[in-house]
């Protein structure tokens, strides 16, 4: 009798939740936002539609609402199938809209919890609903960017980024976020370097030629990712970075902050535009690299303490050593904090050719 | 009419080594998920200290529950009888059996809640509190053997989730621990009164004492078990420190499930429905063994059966979980009672240590 009712109840009582199957529902794998008219938001969302013949299109549906979470609810409106955000790999604002504040637009995305941490958030100046629309690759436009950024960030000049990073800079006492700056290169998306926010408004870029030091800067231990150096205006070579360290040391934090930036480097020669190599070469080389990422790296910093922001996190920094902390206060001090960069790279390969 | 029943058959009882699970499997439950925000809302980066200081309490008081059962030599309602008599004993065994009560709703309810906004919005509380307590009733029936066994498992299944920390590694700064104690004491003290409500539970030891084989034995079980979910505390407390900035971390309401969503592996898009679905395994001993609990004090208070107390609970714990039934309500509701227990173990418990050494301790030597 009772393994009777237990069987009962294991049959009727399995199945009675909601099911969502993969082919009944619209993954979203992409949200796009732009202005729309009359304080609107234009949302477009991307999701794979998937051919017979194994193919994906991308397909793009886009409305206009007040409220940036209500737009899913508009999209199943008008579409035989429900959508779901279970998939979302990419947020993308348009710069104008960011304007506005980026907060209030991803809001939502930190209260739903179908939404994964990994997700990646960014701007860009063209037309997000254009930019979603091409079709670039054989996947959808959300796995596209994802996978673009992802092996950018992994073996690439792109910083570490994601929702979760961006929510933790956003919030800290410190630091401000940065997020990767996209935009549509005829028949593909490109990374045109990053978009460096105050709060939640993006007030300042860093070009994609930066990107190298930019990254160098903000992350302890990077690698993987290539440098062009001008040698005595004639020559160029091509170095390969294998790994990077780079530390920041604090000095007289109380009333005249002052940055060292210590900064080593291992490096191989990829290319050169002169045949032979020598010691004497490879000395003048490391020179010219140092050189020139000292000087990117000077101008990178003034550039923050212009606007008076801090994506590396030097304030952040400050706070782990000190007890009276401030952040009013140091924000005051943070543009006229002088900054030492010394660097030690080092060339330890040249490749496999004499 | 039954009994008060002093002694045990012995073929109901544990050996002493499994106290250790009994301990940590009511400790580790829902606190887990979401202790970090409450904590480090008043202790921001020194939060660490604050579940130091709340384990070595724990300590302390299964050292004074041990010394407590010792003198009184039976479980909390015989000691109740013994040193305060039949009416005033009885109120407060009473207290203690709501008590109990409690924990198990609170448990239960908030795992409930964390199932609907994580998983399924759309579930109907009434048939899963329904489901739930049917196999709640199914296992604390069997006996305080089985409710033993549950807690075994409830602690060595779901021990492979401490591994999927591992992702969250890949985004953890440890300078956010820096500078440590930049909070005064008040605040930490706070904050370590917020986290004994998560160590909560251990308590049911005053009722299933005497079902312990050669109890005197599990006295350094007890101590284990306790030491064993207090470390896991401290590695997820730290970690989450890590992870988050401060004023990232205090958004959310369950931050274990947010570092879940890091978590990414080629099978499974997102780790945290097999989380909450582990979970439901480890609430379970909690669950059963504070209803245990309660049903036994039932059946030594009124002295009618165990089975009926336990479907009085059951009862009793659909209609709360019915009740309850928005966020901010289940909030009150957890701090109201975590007030509660935080003076019941803190002040009650020492109290009724000294009361059982002269009423009845301080006889026996002489």
């Amino acid at each position: 009798m009772k393994k009777a009712l237990l069987i009962l109840i294991i049959v009727l009582l399995s199945g009675c939740i909601d099911q969502r199957i993969l082919d009944e529902v619209r993954l979203t794998t992409a949200v796009g936002y732009d202005p729309g008219e009359n304080d609107q938001i234009k949302v477009t969302a991307v999701s794979p539609f998937f051919q017979a013949d194994k193919s994906t299109i991308n397909e793009t549906f886009t409305v206009l609402t007040p409220l940036s979470k209500d737009a899913k609810h508009k999209f199943s409106m008008s579409n035989s199938k429900p959508f779901v955000s279970g998939k979302i790999e990419a947020i993308i604002i348009n710069e104008e809209l960011a304007d506005n504040g980026v907060l209030t637009i991803v809001d939502g995305m930190i209260r739903d919890p179908s939404i994964g941490s990994r997700a990646y958030i960014a701007t860009t100046k063209d037309e997000v609903s254009k930019l979603l629309q091409g079709q670039y690759s054989s996947q959808d436009n959300g796995m596209f960017i994802s996978d673009t950024l992802d092996h950018n960030i992994i073996s690439g000049s792109l910083p570490r980024t994601n929702l979760h990073l961006f929510f933790n800079d956003y919030y800290a006492k410190g630091k401000d976020p940065f997020i990767p700056d996209l935009s549509q290169d005829k028949n593909s998306i490109k990374i045109s370097g990053v978009a460096l926010l105050k709060e939640d408004q993006i007030v300042g870029h860093v070009n994609q030629d930066q990107l190298f030091t930019f990254k160098t800067l903000v992350q302890k231990k990077t690698e993987n990712d290539t440098f062009l150096v001008d040698i005595n205006d004639e020559d160029q070579a091509l170095l390969f970075k294998i790994s990077s360290h780079t530390d920041y040391d604090i000095q007289n934090l109380n009333n005249n902050p002052e940055v060292k930036v210590k900064v080593k480097m291992n490096l191989t020669i990829r290319e050169y535009s002169e045949s032979e190599l020598n010691e004497k070469k490879i000395i003048e080389i490391e020179t010219a690299a140092e050189e020139k990422f000292k000087e990117q790296a000077t101008n990178l910093i003034q550039q923050f303490q212009e606007l008076n922001v801090d994506p590396i996190g030097i304030g952040q920094m400050a706070s782990a050593k000190s007890r009276q902390w401030n952040k009013e206060q140091w924000y005051d001090q943070y543009p006229d904090i002088n900054f030492q960069i010394e660097t030690n790279f080092k060339i330890t390969e040249t490749g496999v050719a004499e | 009419m039954k009994e008060l029943q002093r002694q045990v058959s012995d073929r109901y009882k544990v050996s002493p080594y499994l106290v250790l699970f009994l301990i940590s499997s009511i400790q580790i439950g829902v606190g887990v998920l979401g202790f970090q925000s409450n904590v480090v809302n008043i202790a921001g980066n020194d939060s660490w200290i604050a579940v130091i200081l709340a384990g070595l309490l724990i300590h302390i008081l299964i050292w004074i529950i041990y010394k407590i059962l010792k003198y009184g030599n039976g479980d909390l309602i015989t000691i109740h009888y013994d040193v305060f008599g039949k009416w005033l004993g009885g109120v407060f065994s009473f207290v203690w059996i709501l008590y109990f009560i409690g924990i198990g709703v609170v448990v239960l309810r908030t795992f409930l809640q964390v199932v609907q906004v994580w998983m399924f919005s759309d579930i109907n509380m009434f048939w899963v509190t329904s489901v739930y307590l049917i196999l709640i009733y199914y296992l604390v029936s069997g006996g305080f053997r089985v409710v033993t066994g549950v807690a075994f498992l409830g602690i060595v299944i779901p021990s492979y989730l401490i591994l999927s920390l591992i992702y969250t590694l890949e985004y953890t700064n440890f300078n956010h621990l820096l500078p440590v104690w930049n909070h005064s004491y008040r605040d930490i003290l706070s904050a370590s009164q917020t986290m004994t409500f998560s160590f909560i539970g251990f308590s049911a030891l005053l009722i299933f004492y005497p079902y312990i084989k050669e109890p005197e034995k599990s006295k350094v079980w007890g101590h284990a078990g306790n030491l064993y979910s207090f470390i896991l505390y401290l590695i997820i407390i730290l970690i989450t420190i890590a992870y988050f900035t401060e004023g990232h971390l205090v958004r959310h309401y369950w931050p274990t499930l947010t570092m879940w969503k890091t978590v990414e592996m080629p099978f499974v898009e997102r780790f945290e429905y097999i989380g909450i679905s582990s979970w439901g395994l480890i609430i379970l001993p909690n669950v059963c063994l504070a209803f245990w609990a309660a049903s036994r004090g039932i059946r030594q208070l009124f002295r009618f059966s165990q089975r009926k107390g336990l479907i009085l609970i059951l009862l009793l714990t659909l209609g709360a979980n019915m009740f309850i039934s928005s966020h901010d309500q289940l909030v009150t509701f957890n701090e109201y009672f975590s007030q509660i227990g935080f003076y019941l173990i803190t002040c009650y418990l020492p109290f009724l240590l000294l009361m059982t050494y002269f009423r009845i301790g301080r006889k026996k030597k002489s």
